[in-house]
């Protein structure tokens, strides 16, 4: 009676009338208030509230029965009495209450309580002497130690204040003692309880049995709101059953086990529901269930435990775990249950978790805590439909009617439905809490867990409902199936699990390729294949690409099937037999394309991948050539498959403008950047494989890194390609006086460069999309219809190179009818470095010096370098010198190569062409050419290669001065042709001077030099020079300084772009010739000073001076010369020379002509031959070189004195005499020394001294040293020189100033023009003319008083004056 | 003991599935594959505990009616996976724990190899072999 409620009981005796009046309101009020139960064993205690029943006392119910547990038996005995007069106590109540505490402590119990009702005293109480009263008597009658245990209520019916707290007080102490008695009885079960438990490996022990005493123990948990220990408890037996079914699984089945471990008819589901399923628990008391039942009922109970904890989501969590396990635990007992017996079971169960979680959220609005445990519940209940979908044979590819019989089973196995009651309504009430009607969807929050719910409600079927209705038909399971589908997918989604959603859509797949629709099952797989490409797992990617291969057939998708066919093909985790039915997809898929033209472009990473590409042509490489390269090809298909193309798309970068690619010697063409104090160059090396040989050097401007940073994000894109640079560059930082402060190497890229490539660079290979551009300036290498077998295969490929520069590899192209594989990782670019080098560069010409220093007037060997560039030189390839004049090229040229020299081919320019105009006329009489280096030709070469207009050297050169010359070439001419010149006089009619070997170094001639040249080159192959030794004879004119002779060679050829190349040459003179005329009075003598100007000696010889004008032989100017004859005199930079001659000047006449005077010597390097002399000529002219005046000057001390002493006066004698005119007496000369200068260069057109006509008057003046002389009075004046003598004095006064030998105050003559030409009295001093001044032309006046000096005395002493003359 | 091992890498490319002979490899991978699911769930940052951080062992990922799904990530990511036998009842999770213990030290002894670059599938006989000892229960 009492078992099924387990509240504690309380046993009442006494007055029980009285009791009854009261037991109403302490039942109600017991639970009213908390109390704390104290627990033992160190247990946390807590505060319950109390619901006691209250039985009478009686004899028996002190009688333990045996099966009777503890809780059973009363934990509190009460006694209710309303005496209050102590002499009734006396007599009657106290006997009978000592009968009733003494069959208590008979028994042990010494829970008990004694409640007298009523006032203690009705009447007044004395307050001086209390009297006892019943309570007092009782408290020392029984209490003992436990007075407390004796209670008075006060008047219960009253409602004032003292019985209320009477009331309070007894309610109070009664929670407490029902507490600490409960506690004692819980323990005491416990105990027995656990006694119980220990006995379970014994024969007799039933699980069933204690399955039913711990239960007793989590009920009463519950009643005292003690949830969770309630969940312990089911929790324990949980884990008990466990264990023994698992120990089972060891062979140890105890005897109750067995029982379980019948075959199984019935497979109900879960109900979960908080009210006790009493009919189930008495079965399973009995021991009348099947496993099912009873793991059922444990969870059922469970899941009440926790709805009632308010923790759905755990009851979500265990579910799983739940079936799982029960469904494990029939199979290790091997419970005999019809087939698809626990998938229903399954199923129901996990729809009812689900229902009831949907309810409990739907009232709550906790939803999403619990989405998370429900996903996986939909997950499964979709499995187990699909189970039993295939067990009945509802599936869409089961031909044939279902099987009827195993539904019908399964359904009879299904039991009752136990929302029967439900069905047709909106879900039951769980609880009372919960809403009849289901809330609308709360939210967007929580979309998927709503919608799945609202559409599990939508119709109001209860599981059971639901899984007869799918069982019912195909086209109800289907509609089912996919619903639940749709469900687990989109929950699993919405928590996140991705990839267990699309797992389930491999099934929903498999289900909808079924039912005959690819497209869906398409959709799945690729979401599904998506997912697996991401991880790379290639043994599933193979696997839905096989189940792909499938759909796209049956849709003709041919272009996804060809996608996913040749990835699954390419898949070499995949067995052969099945790559190969890939490929054959394949082929069908490229085969129906082609019809439709549209091509299908693909990765072909992992399909047909250009591993290599080595360039085969031969290095270098030039612009136009044909770029040949061996391809190697890894293919992972399982066949062979034909290309229409191969193609690799090579990179033509062009180097940068400031780049100076192929002249890499030239040190680099350094600029200053826009920013003075920044100077950024970039040095590009070549990282990884070998260097190319030309190290680029280019400058960048600092402004460009803009332009550097694009191009560094194509590099970026093409990571791992080898090509990669380290873009190093140098930073120099100038301070403000622009010195430098700092230089540093700076790499702009060590980011991108240094970057850690790992997993990174896989992921990003199979997410590549970008399509390979390509751009106008690639170069394609292509090779036609190639046949790739699986495996490596070597392909070679060709291309032209547009243009130059650098080759770097971007991607390859495969083509094979509408199917394009594209490469997007450059392969490898071996044989050069990463990158290729297309060259091109123009052919240059260099003109250089031999030696050290070009010397004019002697032959001098010169270079012309012909650089031939990117492409080759060819043989006879004409290269055209023409000289400026007095530049002369010899025609013989040789080439200088490595292994000797060689003769070239040569011809003369200016002289065939002379020859092409008089061909025809001139056929009898060919020139004649002549192999010897000695023989000049006869046919004036050489003048006419020397225009009349030439400068004045060569002129009279060829005039005058090579008459003996021309004589003797004429004679040696005929010489050679008389004799062996008649054997190679047999040259070409070309007239070209075919040279001989006999030609010596720098022998040849002048008359045989040229002005403008031919050369046919040597071929020579790209990328060399051909070096050709020319001999150059740069003619020596007049020199009169140092000046360097410059010409020009003007060089053109075919192969150069530009038309002309013009050369300056410089040729320092060997020695120059300086003139100068002496004078000794009236004689005159000429000097030629020849001073050497280079380290090279030259050797001098037969010096010559002749008198070219004026040339009448009427009055010939004897010239004397005073040099040794036949001497040969050295010149050098240290070292001159000079000659000298005297000049007989005629004074007979009054004019003086001017005169040119020719200088001549022959001069010859030391260890030239003898006959190699040349000849060098310089004019000199001269004017007014006769003396006209002479000035006689001396000191004389004044009168009366002997000596000049200074300080005193002196007197200064001045002489000036004119030369005697032809018609007077010549003057007795002295011969004084002294000297001036008259140059050849001086040009002043004044007349002749003869001429007295053009001046009337001269000018002294005396010039003193005004340190040493001072001079009183004038010190100038002006001599008329018609006047008087031609003598005239001069005196002035002196003052030496200084004692010793004193120069002379020097006189100079000028000519003086009055102002006033006019009027011939000019008297010097007029005031309003400005005279003019000329001076005399050096020469003119002779001084024979220069250098003279004077003796002074000094001032103190005195003594004798002395003139005297030094010499 | 173990039916199937896995070794994830960061980005969830296996680097090394090891499949008990005779099992249907197409099935354990899928449920290794699976578990990344949980796995990232589990120690995304809002449903880890702040206290067990350094815990590297995940514990059950999840079960199927055959096998039981354990997982574990080390702090550099590596996800190892382990598939036990559902009917398989003997191994405690304890056990479990040191499985992975042992084939996390194995994972590390093999990617000190210098010529290993991480990322990449592991191909290691010294790693096969402490694989194989540990599922072979020694």
């Amino acid at each position: 009676m009492f078992k099924m409620s387990r509240r504690p009981i309380v046993s009442y005796a006494g007055d029980c009338s009285l009791f009854c009046g009261l037991q109403g309101s302490l039942v109600a009020a017991l639970p009213e208030e908390s109390v704390e139960w104290r627990r033992s064993f160190g247990r946390s205690s807590k505060f319950v509230h109390i619901e006691v029943d209250f039985v009478p006392y009686s004899e028996e119910c002190l009688v333990k029965e045996p099966g009777c547990s503890v809780l059973q038996l009363p934990v509190l005995y009460t006694y209710w009495t309303d005496c209050t007069d102590i002499e009734t106590y006396k007599t009657s109540l106290r006997e009978k209450v000592q009968k009733w505490v003494g069959e208590l402590r008979e028994r042990g119990i010494n829970d008990w309580m004694v409640v007298v009702v009523g006032a203690p005293d009705a009447r007044k109480p004395n307050k001086l002497l209390p009297r006892t009263t019943v309570l007092d008597k009782m408290k020392t009658d029984f209490g003992g130690k436990q007075a407390e245990r004796c209670v008075s209520l006060y008047e219960p019916v009253k409602t004032d204040s003292r019985s209320m707290e009477s009331w309070q007080s007894l309610l109070a102490k009664m929670r407490s003692l029902v507490m600490v008695a409960y506690n004692r009885a819980l323990n005491k079960f416990e105990e027995s309880m656990r006694a119980e438990r220990e006995r379970r490996t014994e024969k007799t022990w039933s699980f069933c049995e204690y399955f039913s005493i711990q239960e007793e123990l989590a009920e009463v948990m519950l009643l005292l709101g003690v949830m969770d220990e309630a969940l312990v408890q089911y929790d324990e037996l949980d884990a008990l059953l466990t264990q023994f079914v698992l120990n089972s699984a060891a062979g140890d089945t105890p005897l109750w086990l067995t029982k379980f471990t019948e075959s199984c008819e019935r497979w109900e589901g879960l109900f979960i529901s908080t009210e006790l399923n009493k009919r189930l628990q008495e079965k399973i008391h009995s021991g009348e269930t099947s496993l099912l039942q009873l793991r059922n009922y444990l969870f059922q109970q469970q899941a009440a435990v926790l709805l009632r904890l308010n923790k759905p989501w755990e009851v979500a969590s265990r579910a799983l775990s739940f079936l799982q396990n029960t469904a494990n635990e029939l199979q290790i007992l091997q419970v005999g249950i019809a087939p698809g017996g626990v998938a229903c079971w399954g199923f129901l169960s996990c729809l009812e978790v689900i229902h009831s979680l949907a309810r409990c959220s739907s009232s709550s609005g906790t939803t999403s805590p619990h989405t998370r445990h429900i996903a996986p519940l939909w997950a499964y209940a979709r499995e187990k439909l699909q189970e039993l979908g295939k067990l009945c044979g509802l599936h869409p590819d089961v031909e044939g009617s279902e099987k009827l019989h195993a539904v019908v089973a399964l359904v009879c196995g299904m039991g009752d439905d136990p929302h029967a009651d439900n069905v047709g309504r909106r879900p039951h009430q769980v609880d009372g809490a919960a809403p009849s009607a289901v809330k609308e969807p709360e939210g967007a929050d929580d979309g998927a867990s709503t919608f799945s719910v609202a559409m599990l409600e939508q119709d109001g079927m209860s599981p059971m409902t639901r899984l007869k209705e799918a069982l019912s038909s195909k086209e109800a399971f289907r509609k089912h199936y996919l619903e639940l589908s749709e469900v687990a997918i989109s929950t699993c989604k919405h928590i996140g699990h991705v990839r267990c959603a699309r797992l389930i859509g491999r099934d929903l797949a498999s289900f909808y390729l079924s039912l005959g629709q690819p497209q869906q099952a398409a959709n799945f797989l690729g979401d599904l294949l998506h997912s697996f490409t991401d991880g790379c797992w290639p043994l599933l990617a193979a696997d839905t690409r096989d189940k792909l291969v499938i759909c796209y057939t049956a849709m003709a998708d041919w272009p996804k099937l060809l996608r996913v066919g040749i990835e699954l093909a390419c898949c070499s985790q995949v067995a052969h037999e099945r790559r190969a039915a890939a490929f054959g997809a394949v082929q069908r898929a490229i085969t129906e394309l082609s019809e439709g033209g549209d091509s299908v472009y693909l990765s072909a990473q992992d399909v047909v991948k250009v591993e290599e590409v080595s360039i085969t042509s031969h290095s270098p490489l030039t612009v136009g050539a044909t770029l040949t390269a061996n391809v190697k090809l890894r293919s992972s298909l399982p066949l062979s498959l034909a290309f229409g193309s191969v193609e690799v798309l090579l990179k033509l970068q062009m180097p940068d403008d400031t780049a100076s690619v192929g002249s890499s010697g030239s040190g680099g063409g350094r600029k200053r950047s826009g920013d003075p104090s920044r100077v950024e160059r970039r040095v590009s090396a070549v990282v990884g494989g070998a260097v190319h040989k030309h190290s680029t050097v280019a400058v960048m401007r600092s402004n460009s890194a803009g332009s550097e940073s694009s191009e560094r994000r194509v590099v970026g894109e093409t990571e791992d390609a080898p090509t990669d640079r380290l873009h190093m560059s140098l930073h120099l930082d100038y301070k403000q006086d622009n010195t430098l402060a700092s230089a540093a190497v700076h790499c702009a890229n060590t980011h991108a460069a240094l970057s850690r490539r790992d997993s990174h660079s896989r992921l990003s290979c199979a997410a590549e999309t970008a399509s390979l551009t390509r751009e106008k300036s690639d170069v394609v290498l292509c090779a036609r219809d190639v046949t790739v077998t699986p495996g490596t295969s070597f392909v070679t490929l060709s291309a032209q190179v547009p243009h130059r520069g650098l080759l770097s590899c971007k991607g390859a192209v495969l083509r094979s009818r509408c199917l394009e594989l594209v490469q997007h990782s450059p392969p490898n670019l071996t044989g050069a470095g990463g990158a290729v080098e297309v060259l091109q560069m123009a052919p240059r010409l260099a003109l250089g010096r031999k030696s050290r220093e070009l010397l004019a007037g002697l032959p001098q060997q010169m270079l012309l370098t012909v650089h031939a560039g990117t492409a080759p030189i060819l043989q006879d390839t004409p290269v055209e010198l023409r000289s400026s004049r007095g530049l002369l090229l010899s025609p013989s040229v040789w080439n200088v190569t490595e292994d000797g020299r060689r003769l070239v081919t040569t011809s003369d320019l200016s002289h065939s062409d002379l020859r092409c105009g008089k061909n025809t006329a001139s056929a009898p009489d060919p020139p004649i050419t002549v192999p010897s280096a000695f023989a000049p030709t006869t046919d004036g070469v050489t003048t006419s290669n020397i225009p009349p207009a030439a400068v004045s050297a060569p002129a009279t050169e060829v005039t005058s001065a090579i008459d003996a010359t021309t004589t003797t070439n004429s004679t040696l001419a005929t010489d050679v042709i008389s004799a062996p010149a008649a054997t190679s006089a047999a040259t070409t009619p070309k007239s070209s001077h075919v040279a001989s070997e006999s030609a010596g170094c720098g022998g040849a001639d002048e008359h045989e030099m040229v002005r403008e040249l031919q050369v046919l080159l040597p071929a020579a192959p790209m990328l060399s020079s051909v070096t050709l030794e020319l001999t150059v004879l740069a003619l020596l004119g007049p020199q009169r300084d140092t000046n360097a002779v410059d010409h020009i060679v003007s060089i053109s050829s075919p192969m150069l772009q530009q038309p002309r190349q013009d050369i300056d040459v410089h040729f320092s003179p060997p020695f120059c010739s300086v003139s100068k005329l002496h004078t000794a009075n009236i004689k005159k003598f000429f000097q030629v000073k020849v001073t050497g100007l280079v380290s090279e000696c030259l050797e001098l010889r037969d010096p010559s001076l002749r008198l070219q004008q004026p040339s009448s032989p009427s009055s010939p100017l004897p010239l004397t010369a005073f040099n040794t004859p036949n001497q040969i005199l050295t010149v050098s930079s240290e070292q001159s020379c000079s000659y000298m001659w005297e000049l007989g000047v005629d004074y007979s006449t009054m004019v003086t002509p001017p005169l040119k005077l020719e200088f001549g010597v022959q001069y010859s390097a030391p260890s030239a031959q003898p006959d190699a002399a040349r000849t060098y000529r310089c004019t000199f002219d001269l004017c007014d070189y006769k003396t006209v005046f002479t000035i006689k000057s001396r000191v004389e001390p004044s009168k009366g004195s002997e000596f000049c002493r200074a300080g005193s006066m002196c007197h200064l004698l001045i002489t000036i005499e004119a030369t005697p005119f032809p018609s007077n007496d010549a003057l007795p000369t002295e011969v004084v020394t002294g000297e001036d200068g008259v140059t050849g260069r001086q040009d002043r057109k004044i007349s002749g001294a003869g001429d007295s006509v053009s001046y009337d008057s001269i000018m002294y003046e005396v010039l003193a040293d005004q340190t040493m002389w001072a001079v009183c009075g004038r010190t100038s004046g002006v001599l008329s020189v018609e006047c008087a003598s031609r003598r005239q004095n001069v005196t002035l006064d002196v003052m030496p100033l200084l004692g010793g030998f004193l120069p002379l105050p020097s006189v100079r003559l000028s000519k003086y023009i009055p102002a006033d030409v006019k009027r011939p009295d000019s008297v010097v001093g007029t005031a309003s003319s400005i005279p003019k001044l000329e001076p005399f032309a050096p020469g003119q006046v002779y001084n024979f008083s220069k250098g003279t000096q004077v003796h002074v005395l000094t001032a103190v002493t005195g003594g004798g004056a002395h003139d005297v003359t030094l010499p | 003991m173990a039916v199937s091992i896995a070794v994830i890498g960061k980005d969830n490319a296996p680097l090394y599935m090891w499949v008990a002979p005779g099992r249907d490899e197409l099935n354990l991978q899928f449920l290794s594959h699976t578990a990344l699911d949980i796995i990232q769930e589990k120690v995304s940052p809002a449903n880890r505990a702040p206290t067990d951080s350094r815990e590297l062992y995940l514990g059950l990922l999840y079960a199927s009616e055959e096998y039981k799904i354990f997982g574990y990530m080390t702090n550099t990511k590596i996800k190892l996976v382990i598939i036990t036998d559902a009917s398989n009842t003997t191994l405690r999770d304890n056990e479990i724990r040191m499985m992975f213990r042992r084939l996390h030290n194995a994972y590390t002894s093999a990617v000190c190899n210098p010529f290993y670059s991480p990322g990449d599938p592991l191909i290691s006989k010294k790693f096969e072999a402490s694989v194989g000892a540990l599922v072979s229960g020694n």
